[in-house]
């Protein structure tokens, strides 16, 4: 058994309403990786940032090679050797990809206080070869895409590993959420070699990451650890038990469809330069429409002209028979389709306003009497849907990005649904960040969205999901349609999808 | 497709990058067509000389406002420098004679009052637009103080013909702006004061999460903007002859504008030294340009006003299409 | 004896009668030590400025009112000089007299509306708007002291004229556009050029009353016209100091003759030394004094009240002095009250009247 390297005994948090967690005793060994999972809202991202030092906990200790620690600061957990890669960028968006790696730590490519940028690159890239990132570190972040810039996220936490006077601690929080398989694939690779320099916490939804790189897990559930397990003596769904409590039948299984014959949008020979190029399919009420495609298969750009934030060059989209322009998101919102976003963060949610506010906010016309809000109806229809969709903390008017990310997406969804059924739902990535628990009731929420007779566009995560909702799936492969399939013939096989993805 | 994308901002860039200089240029071209003396050695000589001063001006203003500050004291800070030069220089009024020393301490009291505003900025959480509005009228009621309805008059040869004359073809006072821009250059490209503030301009609850010092180099940029608006005092006042309340103004209004025609965005984070010097020179020569093409007095402001509203729209066109925070 | 003692008594008794009867006019309005003195100007970094408020310093400490002397500057804000001023008028409106120099034209009315409604005393100088008078029910507007501009500009254009031949190229820097003395003292260069056509306006500018702005403005023109350029017109002293370092720069100074307007020291010193040729003086400490003085002859009681006197007494044009290099040296020192004491006694207030205005 290796030596313990990081120990956390009886730590406690609360944010003013909310214990985010509540006597969490565990431990990090050398040359090992632990895996953490629980639910959205668990408390797993709150423990994380204690241990990187952002937040500082309410109760407990925590001890670094045996001595206690009190770390202050993100600088101050660094300079003891913890070095965290965040969920949401912590890189600054206008600085070069070599200096985000090196933040603060400038210093061996500083000659009498200037920079020797050559030397700065250097380290740099030697950072990023350890990933095989195949990113110039002299490029600006911000033109870098959500993937890349995790990879130079991941660089930057290792390059800890130079300064370290000890093997670092690197904790890691979902680091391939927002990865295709192949990219993910990298990291975790990354990960498997980093245990012999260092030892690891990793964060994440992927049960079968976590078993694949982990050597224990532990598992949380409201606030506290409740489990620890060793790789070899568990599995999928031994762990998906352990987190619900509860069996869960992720049933994929063969439903009823609900479409119509009369198509309810019909898209014709739509293009756009450098996205995507005479593309054409139907949506019938009630269909739940999937597409595939990998990360520029031009599917999110698409589906950004379906709802009025992009125009295509040319082509057309007609809907109930009359063909409509749409100059801007507020035409899409007046015609009754809704869409939500993947990013949730940047594009969903309002992140000052409330939880009710962020519900209300698009449809504040239907809750209006003469030039005021009805606020006794408001009240009633926010309460309906949040406990409808299960949203937690229930409390109306807390802030919306105390939320988990899970309920964060909940709040999108009823955003859409409050006031007004839509005609149609273009939904981009709905189930992204979500636990098992948390899937299945969105999976439930989509079935009878469909079933209410609203047309559904997904673009869901996994092929295994798109093909359970789907009743039709359209491929996309570099800006074309490559393949379609009916649900009505045989359900195709996740195979069948990646063949015309890629 | 990734690459693609990647490559298509970088395109865009360059166009924005290089739509002032483009500017400045079609600007001195038409001057020059519609009146051929324009575009003369002396002419050039003069232009070079009026836009010394705002040069220096926008070398403190670029540091202060790529944090995503402004500092509006600066007419202030030049006012008490060039009185401070004129009572310690060989005078009409007091009896110093401290000759290039009293040049040297004249520019502290400006560098004070930009520690100042520093200070309070970041200690007291004082907003920089409130914080310099009260160091500016502080500072110009200091300067008049000073003056006393008498204003010194400098009597030191050496300085005003350092003020007054040329190296060569250059005149002096562009050749000190010529210098203060190299060492705002290097500054803002070489050391860690001038990254950091971008990086502080592009997001400054993440710069202060990533553990920068963060109020170090506040303080550092407008200390920094209040020593060359004292430096641009004194050799105003090297120029003009006198200690003078009202050296300044107006310069505050014009160095902001030079900085945001020029592509520093006001919002913080985007931009440089080079960029605000593109600006300061459009302006010196269309003030110049309009005296030359004869466009009448009281028509001028109205011309000037409209060439920078285009300028300024033109600067912020391509932010019209941002649709998504990319995160 | 007896008759003689009573003769005498009677004598001066009727000699007291006579003098008291010419005299007291009027009974005093305010108790000398309740009288208040403001002067309202633009500002006070200008050697012209500063010595208006010297003016009524001086004046103020003559008459044993020091303490009770206010400045009030406006920074060039119309709208700041009218609020400074009804501010100040919240408390003891009626024993205070305001000696203004208006920020522009149209100020002027608004202040006498003040001074009526609130019972205190205002002289104006330079111009007001046409139309308003003193003398048209203004009871509170004690005077006018107008300066007749156009004079004043023609007064230099001719010595401008003169030291040149009547023949070459001129630049001229005008003033504030939107105020009287720049438009009057403009106009009268523009008459002196009707009768010497062998002169040539070359261009024209605004520097704003500023030497700052007068001199990158000049350097353009020497860029522009070359030797073309024989002289140069400024409205005012500081834009034509401000042009002449601009001409030091380049190596011209004295080589190109320079007017003014205003006979601040540093413009006579100039004139001493060469460097400019003339200027106009109205008297900055004459100007900031004369309102105030007038004014405490009211309240005192000494004169009888303005709406009692002849239009001319209320609106007048003051005597203005060309001052060139024959006469600049015994305007240069620095002035002692001695040498206006004359003009402020309450018989002499009218000693540099040259007669009625407009």
């Amino acid at each position: 058994m290796n030596e313990t390297v990081l120990r956390v005994e009886g730590v406690g948090k609360r944010f003013t309403n909310v214990q985010a967690i509540d006597g969490v005793s565990l431990d990090i060994r050398a040359h090992e990786v632990v895996g953490l999972i629980g639910e959205n809202g668990a408390g797993k991202s709150t423990l994380l940032k204690i241990l990187a030092g952002i937040h500082r906990p309410d109760s407990g200790r925590i001890a670094l090679r045996g001595r206690a620690i009190k770390l202050k600061s993100l600088a101050d957990a660094r300079n003891a050797g913890i070095a965290m890669v965040f969920q949401e960028s912590s890189l600054l968006p206008n600085l070069s990809v070599a200096e985000n790696i090196l933040l603060g730590h400038e210093d061996d490519a500083l000659r009498a206080g200037f920079y020797k940028w050559n030397a700065l690159y250097g380290l740099a890239a030697a950072q990023l070869d350890k990933l095989d990132a195949n990113i110039p570190p002299s490029v600006r972040t911000d033109t870098l895409s959500l993937a890349e810039r995790q990879m130079v996220e991941l660089a930057k936490a290792l390059a800890i590993e130079e300064r370290a006077q000890n093997e670092p601690v690197i904790l890691l929080d979902e680091p391939t959420a927002l990865l295709d398989t192949e990219q993910s694939d990298i990291v975790l690779t990354q990960i498997e070699r980093l245990r012999t320099r260092a030892c690891v916490m990793f964060v994440s939804h992927r049960l079968d990451e976590v078993l694949r790189v982990c050597d224990r897990i532990y598992v949380m559930a409201n606030g506290r650890c409740i489990a620890q397990r060793e790789r070899a003596d568990c599995n999928a769904t031994d762990l998906q038990q352990l987190m619900l409590g509860r069996q869960t039948h992720v049933e994929y299984g063969k439903r009823i469809s609900t479409t119509s014959p009369t198509p309810l949008l019909s898209v014709r020979a739509l293009c756009r330069a450098d996205s995507y190029h005479a593309v054409s399919f139907d949506l019938h009420a009630g269909e739940v429409l999937g597409m595939a495609g990998a990360m520029c298969s031009g599917r999110e750009s698409l589906c950004r002209a379906l709802f009025g934030a992009e125009k295509p060059d040319s082509g057309e989209i007609v809907l109930d028979g009359h063909a409509i322009r749409l100059r801007h998101p507020a035409d899409a919102v007046r015609l009754g389709i809704g869409y939500v976003p993947s990013d949730r963060r940047a594009e969903g949610i309002v992140s000052g306003f409330s939880v009710r506010e962020n519900m209300t906010l698009t449809h504040l016309n239907e809750l209006r009497r003469g030039p005021f809000i009805d606020l006794a109806r408001e009240k009633e229809l926010v309460g309906r849907w949040i406990e409808r969709l299960r949203i937690k903390p229930s409390a109306p008017d807390t802030p919306a990005h105390h939320l988990s990310g899970g309920n964060q997406q909940k709040l999108v969804l009823a955003k859409w649904l409050i006031a007004r059924t839509p005609k149609i739902l273009i939904l981009d990535r709905p189930l992204c960040g979500l636990d098992v628990g948390a899937k299945e009731e969105i999976i439930v929420l989509i079935r009878e969205l469909a079933k209410t007779g609203i047309g559904i566009l997904l673009i869901a995560d996994t092929s295994d999901e798109l093909i359970a909702l789907s009743d039709n799936i359209i491929v996309m492969k570099d800006g074309i349609i490559s393949g379609r399939f009916s649900a009505a013939a045989e359900k195709p096989s996740e195979l069948q999808i990646l063949e015309r993805m890629v | 497709m990734e690459s693609q994308r990647r490559q298509s901002v970088l395109k865009s860039a360059p166009l924005r990058q290089w739509g002032p200089c483009l500017a400045l240029i079609v600007l001195c071209i038409g001057f020059s067509l519609a009146e051929p003396r324009f575009a003369t050695t002396e002419n050039l000589r003069t232009i070079a000389g009026r836009c010394a001063i705002p040069l220096i001006l926008s070398v403190g203003m670029t540091f202060v406002v790529l944090q995503g500050s402004i500092d509006l004291s600066i007419e202030g800070c030049m006012a008490l420098s060039s009185l401070t030069v004129a009572m310690l220089v060989l005078n009409s009024r007091t009896g110093f004679d401290l000759g290039l020393s009293g040049l040297v301490l004249a520019i502290l009291p400006g560098m004070c009052i930009g520690l100042l505003n520093g200070i309070v900025m970041t200690k007291l959480r004082v907003p920089s637009f409130m914080t310099t509005l009260g160091t500016w009228s502080a500072s110009l009621g200091l300067a008049m103080l000073l003056s006393g309805g008498q204003p010194p008059l400098i009597r030191d040869q050496t300085l005003r013909a350092f003020g007054l004359g040329r190296t060569g073809e250059i005149p002096n006072l562009t050749i000190v702006a010529i210098l203060v821009l190299a060492l705002g250059f290097v500054l803002q490209h070489y050391t860690r004061f001038g990254r950091y503030s971008m990086a502080i301009g592009g997001g400054e609850d993440l710069a202060r999460q990533s553990g920068l010092p963060v109020d170090r180099y506040k303080v550092l940029a407008f200390a920094f903007s209040g020593f060359l608006a004292g430096l641009a005092g004194v050799l105003g006042s090297a120029q003009i002859g006198l200690g003078h309340v009202d050296i300044g103004l107006g310069q505050m209004f014009a160095t902001v504008t030079a900085v945001v025609i020029g592509g520093t965005s006001l919002a913080g984070g985007r931009g440089g030294v080079l960029q605000s010097a593109v600006g300061t020179i459009m302006l010196a020569v269309l003030a110049n340009g309009l005296i030359f093409v004869g466009v009448h007095p009281d028509v001028q402001k109205a011309v000037q006003g409209a060439i920078i509203l285009s300028a300024s729209l033109l600067a912020t066109w391509h932010l019209r299409h941002r649709l998504r925070v990319i995160k | 004896m007896k008759h003689i003692i009573t003769g005498a008594a009677a004598m001066a008794t009727c000699a007291l009668l006579i003098v008291s009867a010419t005299t007291s006019a009027a009974p005093a309005l305010c108790d000398k030590s309740e009288i208040r003195l403001v002067n309202s100007m633009r500002e006070i970094a200008q050697p012209y400025h500063a010595n208006l408020d010297k003016g009524g310093r001086m004046f103020a400490k003559w008459a044993g009112l020091e303490q009770r002397y206010v400045l009030q500057l406006n920074q060039g804000d119309s709208s700041k000089q009218v609020s400074l001023m009804k501010g100040l008028l919240s408390t003891n409106p009626k024993c205070t007299v305001f000696n203004v120099e208006p920020n522009a034209d149209l100020v002027i009315k608004p202040m006498v509306d003040t001074a009526n409604r609130t019972g205190a005393w205002i002289v104006s100088h330079w111009a007001h708007n046409e139309g308003l008078h003193p003398f048209d029910g203004n009871d509170q507007w004690i005077a006018h002291v107008a300066v007749n501009s156009l004079d004043a500009g023609v007064a230099i254009s001719k010595q401008l004229v003169d030291a040149i031949g009547g023949k070459g190229g001129i630049v001229a820097l005008q003033g504030r556009l939107d105020t009287d003395p720049a438009r009057k003292r403009f106009a009268g260069l523009q008459q002196v050029l009707k009768s010497n056509p062998g002169v040539v306006l070359l261009d024209q500018q605004t520097a704003n009353w500023d030497r700052t702005a007068a001199f990158p403005v000049m350097q353009t023109w020497l860029t522009k016209y070359g030797n073309q350029i024989k002289a140069v017109w400024a409205a005012n002293d500081d834009m034509a100091l401000g042009a002449l370092e601009a001409l030091r720069a380049a190596g011209l100074a004295g080589k190109i003759s320079i007017v003014g307007v205003d006979g601040i020291p540093e413009a006579l010193d100039a004139i001493a030394k060469g460097e400019m040729i003339a200027t106009v003086s109205s008297d900055a400490y004459y100007q900031g004094s004369i309102g105030l003085a007038m004014g405490v002859c009211v309240l005192t009681g000494q004169v009888p009240l303005p709406k009692t006197w002849p239009k001319e007494k209320r609106e007048f044009y003051l005597k203005l002095r060309v001052i060139t290099k024959d006469n600049a040296a015994q305007y240069r020192k620095e002035p002692s009250p001695s040498d206006y004491a004359r003009e402020w006694e309450c018989s002499n207030l009218w000693n540099r009247s040259v007669g009625k205005a407009f």
